[in-house]
């Protein structure tokens, strides 16, 4: 029966070529011009096809990556017992500065508390937690600056979330699909993201545009910033969270402000997905309370199997930038 | 609509031939998956030949009747679709492409390894050029050309590497039939 099925499907393949090549290539430029209109239109049933086929490819190109991510390993390994001295020194040095910084960031916590304290002001966050992800496939291609990772709607991985290394901000989930998400990196062209420079606290938009350096637009007239200060999320529009750390301002050229950021492309391997929710509207705080209420946040199931992995804390004010902090 | 299985192949309906048939498809699949894979890489995006285009290429050329456009076609869009490209694109260029290179193709199948490859060099810059004018009218942004120019040098200098080890598949496909002619 099955046969039969592709033996006629083979007939019409037939019968279409011997029409000639050129009816059947027109036909499938059309097929192909169709779905980039739908695309265009962002038409939900595309979006859910190529959800599915990527959610379907990713064992496919895990089992592909691994030969080069174990040849990878291997060759890090060995850079790393060469090396293992000037490391060793290396750490030494960062134990002293990151000890001066704790007892620093001890201070300002305290400092803080009783300020708040004697200004009132609530203590509330929402909530956050991380879940971690393997990238498992790269954008094949000049056009787009995309990741797909491992982790999905399974994974409570919404459209939105902040996508981070230890270093900084990578960028933030565009798609998902049950066993996959799409990240958009920060320096692809379609990512604009509300950022703050750390020093002069001037906010501007951070505007990706496919080359390694993002941009920053919209700033404002007399701006105080200098190369190398720290740029962050800002937190406006309540879609980020703020404070968390992206790069630095590596040039000004003109109008022209580009930040390196801190990521270290090389080593990205796995990432962490900030599942934090965003703000709710005014519109929904019912009970007109000046209290904001945290958003509550479903426990992931893989970190609740990992001992609970209690990563809430990390919401608090001045916590996530030492969470990405540079 | 051609696609292995034509000509006698699938009609036969012996399992062995199917799977021996299925090689080219599977070998442009094993690509596209080499394609994805992350690579070690200074910049936020990796510039890496695309062997996925060149082994549809070899085939296009080497056996047509078991890698037809409609095979090619799905190809294509798993492609798009799993590396967060717009559906269709890769698809509407190489389509495009085959559409303008259709009269050559004949005179392709006969040729050297040093003809082929030239050939393979004018379809990469042809087929990648495209895909960039496409990609920059879809997003309305004109999206940097040194990226792809690399790219398609890249693609043009791995097609020997892809042609060799595809060539050690040409023995076990099974033999074209008289239907399944060149073409």
């Amino acid at each position: 029966m099955k046969i039969a099925f592709v033996d006629r499907f083979v007939q019409f393949g037939t019968a279409l070529r011997a029409a000639g090549e050129r009816p059947v290539l027109v036909a499938v430029i059309g097929v192909a011009v169709l779905l980039l209109v739908l695309v265009r239109f962002n038409v939900r049933v595309i979006e859910v096809v190529t959800d599915g086929i990527a959610d379907r490819m990713v064992p496919a190109v895990a089992l592909v990556r691994e030969p080069i991510a174990l040849t990878r390993r291997i060759g890090d390994q060995i850079g790393a017992l060469l090396a293992v001295r000037a490391e060793n020194e290396r750490l030494r040095a960062e134990n002293r500065r990151l000890l001066e910084w704790q007892s620093r960031a001890v201070w300002l916590t305290v400092e803080n508390r009783s300020l708040r304290t004697m200004l009132d002001m609530t203590t509330a966050t929402p909530e956050t937690a991380l879940t971690t992800a393997q990238i498992v496939a790269d954008s094949a291609g000049p056009f787009v600056h995309t990741r797909l990772i491992d982790a999905g709607r399974d994974h409570a991985i919404e459209v939105g979330m902040a996508v981070l290394t230890p270093q900084g901000m990578v960028g933030r989930i565009i798609d998902v699909g049950a066993r996959s998400a799409r990240v958009l990196l920060l320096t692809d062209f379609n990512s604009k993201l509300p950022v703050i420079i750390e020093r002069s606290g001037d906010q501007a938009l951070l505007a990706g545009d496919n080359t390694a350096e993002p941009k920053l637009q919209f700033l404002p007239m007399n701006p105080r910033f200098a190369i190398g200060d720290r740029v962050m999320t800002s937190g406006k529009g309540g879609v980020l969270p703020p404070g968390l750390m992206i790069g630095e301002i590596a040039r000004i050229d003109g109008g022209r402000v580009a930040v390196r950021t801190f990521v270290e492309w090389p080593t990205v391997d796995f990432v962490s997905v900030l599942r934090h929710a965003p703000l709710p509207a005014p519109e929904s705080d019912t009970d007109g309370g000046l209290e904001p209420t945290a958003p509550e946040l479903e426990p992931e199931p893989a970190l609740a199997d990992q001992g609970g992995a209690d990563l809430r804390g990390i919401g608090q004010p001045g916590a996530l930038v030492g969470l990405v902090g540079g | 609509m051609t696609g292995f299985g034509q000509g006698g192949i699938v009609a036969s309906g012996r399992p062995g031939d199917l799977a021996r048939a299925a090689l080219p498809f599977l070998s442009v699949f094993v690509l596209i998956c080499v394609d994805l894979a992350p690579l070690p890489s200074a910049a936020p995006t990796t510039i890496a030949p695309l062997l996925s285009l060149a082994a549809i290429f070899y085939w296009t050329v080497q056996r047509p009747d078991l890698l037809g456009n409609g095979l090619t076609l799905i190809l294509t869009l798993l492609l798009d679709a799993a590396s967060g490209m717009p559906l269709g694109l890769t698809a509407l260029a190489l389509f495009a492409t085959r559409l303008v290179l259709l009269a050559p193709r004949r005179f392709l199948s006969s040729r050297s390894f040093a003809v082929l490859w030239a050939c393979f060099c004018l379809v990469a810059m042809l087929l990648l050029g495209l895909r960039w004018v496409i990609a920059c009218l879809f997003w309305q942004e004109a999206l940097p050309l040194r990226p792809v120019l690399f790219e398609i040098l890249l693609t043009i200098a791995a097609y020997p590497l892809v042609s060799l080890a595809l060539a050690f598949l040409l023995p076990v496909l099974p033999k074209p039939s008289h239907a399944a002619s060149r073409g």
